[in-house]
């Protein structure tokens, strides 16, 4: 893999979350400014060492089993957290998709939030409008055009938000389980969407528990447990390795 | 997405829109309270203080109507945008989105009552019997002051309080200590002590009050290059808030 070819480069990244709340009342933080104290809190490994290339056009799956890090990881590529130590270098506009339709708004209509979601993802209104009949009909919401959104059940959400999603023209889409929630037919939509950005050449990290979903979609697996990285490399080798089962 | 790019515009433009429609989303007469509120305020404060109070302050009434409505700007706007990275968290912490986007689409969202309100009090200072002069049209620009004053404000609080808790609080009690410094019910030269005058110079709220009332009921000469410097005072406040903003930003999805 040429290093022109990187658009993700993890180097020996680390990252420490406090056991408690940091967050301090202003007396305590100045009285402890005054005595000049220092960050003595408990701290936990949300990551250790994190080594990783993701070259354009690759598909990466990270697995393990729950508190392994699959979401600090995609956190600390977004840019939501800062390491604690170690480099993140990433080529490309990218898109964070923790949950299908975050920042949706339950007050305002179906159309209206099409338009807001699109714009969170930089696609102008007037772009978005030109795609409204088509984003209505694959998620089979046309009837609910002007119904407010807290009207429509979680499914339906999910399928709009992920409609929505199909016209984000970002390099880069991490995905944090949003593509395998929903029930079996949604499942399958997801999955045609998916093969389509595989053959536009995306570049996409998915944290996922669906094994299945993974053997079929990803190129690349990391396999992550409590932080550290266990194996990465062609998705058949580590899947042949991995047993959530593992003890954690 | 490229500050002040067409993406960026278009982000901010949405998201002050969801938050200016969703108010008072869920009452009968939806969005018309967005601009009735600020109108029976201004209606309800006018006849009662004309009729009670300000008798040694030409056109009393509106002279406190231009005080409250600038003030109650300045208030709700300030505390609405410093926990709006808490009020939104989903977005703060599951989004890649630019987070000053959620403090400017805020702030503007709270300003369109107070524009509405300023030009509400303008047609009342007309019926009252006021002489409006062409310095009237200069008024906006000292809204436009008025909002960057709130967003510098906004930016630094916003910031804070991600990482201090109990700042709402804190802040709560300076707006209230805020409206009884501010010449607001009262004129500047109530203030009999020399010491609370020179206070008064480094009130910044109280300027643009004045400023205001100076334009609109007149009495006292415009201070043009008082008002230029205000200018350049606010415009590097507003750039030194907004770097330190940027600068821990990347701290916030952990904090809120």
């Amino acid at each position: 893999m040429s290093e022109r070819d990187l658009v993700i480069r993890l180097r020996n990244v680390s990252k420490r979350f406090p056991k408690g709340d940091r967050r301090r009342s202003l007396l305590r933080t100045l009285l402890g400014r005054a005595r000049g104290e220092q960050n003595s809190e408990s701290t936990f490994a949300a990551l250790n060492d994190i080594e990783l290339d993701v070259a354009s056009g690759d598909r990466v799956a990270l697995i393990g089993n729950n508190g392994a890090g699959k979401s600090t990881l995609l956190r600390v590529v977004a840019g939501l957290h800062r390491p604690t130590s170690g480099s993140v270098q990433v080529k490309g506009e990218m898109t964070l998709l923790a949950g299908l339709g975050v920042g949706m708004v339950d007050e305002l209509k179906v159309e209206h939030n099409i338009f807001l979601y699109g714009a969170m993802h930089g696609i102008a209104r007037e772009d978005m409008r030109g795609h409204l009949d088509e984003i209505l009909d694959w998620a089979e919401l046309r009837d609910f055009r002007h119904a407010t959104l807290k009207t429509l059940s979680t499914g339906m959400r999910s399928r709009l938000a992920f409609s929505v999603t199909r016209y984000f023209r970002s390099d880069i889409f991490l995905f944090d389980e949003a593509l395998t929630a929903g029930d079996k037919d949604f499942r399958e939509k997801c999955a045609e969407i998916f093969t389509g950005y595989a053959r536009a050449g995306r570049t996409m990290l998915v944290a996922s528990h669906d094994l299945k979903f993974v053997e079929r979609h990803c190129t690349h697996a990391l396999w992550l447990r409590r932080g550290c990285r266990i194996g990465f490399g062609p998705v058949a080798e580590v899947m042949s390795l991995y047993n959530p089962a593992e003890p954690k | 997405m490229q500050l002040m790019g067409r993406p960026y515009r278009n982000l901010v433009r949405e998201m002050t829109w969801s938050q200016f429609a969703v108010r008072d989303q869920n009452s009968v007469l939806g969005l018309v309270w967005s601009f009735l509120h600020p109108a029976v305020m201004v209606g309800v404060l006018f006849a009662y203080f004309r009729a009670n109070a300000g008798k040694d302050v030409k056109h009393y009434g509106i002279y406190l109507l231009f005080g409250m409505i600038h003030y109650t700007h300045f208030s709700n706007t300030t505390s609405g945008a410093m926990n709006c990275l808490h009020g939104m968290a989903q977005l703060t912490r599951h989004t890649v989105l630019p987070k000053e986007v959620l403090v400017i689409s805020s702030v503007i969202a709270a300003s369109m009552e107070f524009a509405v309100s300023i030009g509400f009090c303008v047609l009342l200072a007309w019926f009252s019997g006021i002489h409006l002069s062409f310095a009237v049209l200069a008024l906006p620009l000292v809204l436009a002051l008025q909002i960057v004053f709130a967003l510098w404000v906004s930016f630094l609080l916003a910031t804070i309080r991600v990482f201090v808790k109990d700042l709402n609080h804190i802040y709560q009690v300076f707006l209230r200590l805020l409206f009884f410094t501010t010449p607001i019910f009262y004129a500047a030269a109530f203030l009999r002590s020399p010491f609370a005058q020179r206070l008064l110079h480094f009130n910044l709220l109280a300027q643009l009050i004045g400023f205001s009332r100076s334009l609109v009921i007149g009495g006292t000469q415009f201070p043009v290059a008082f008002f230029l410097a205000l200018w350049a005072f606010h415009g590097l406040a507003l750039a030194l808030a907004f770097l330190l903003f940027k600068y821990c930003e990347s701290g916030f999805a952990e904090y809120v």
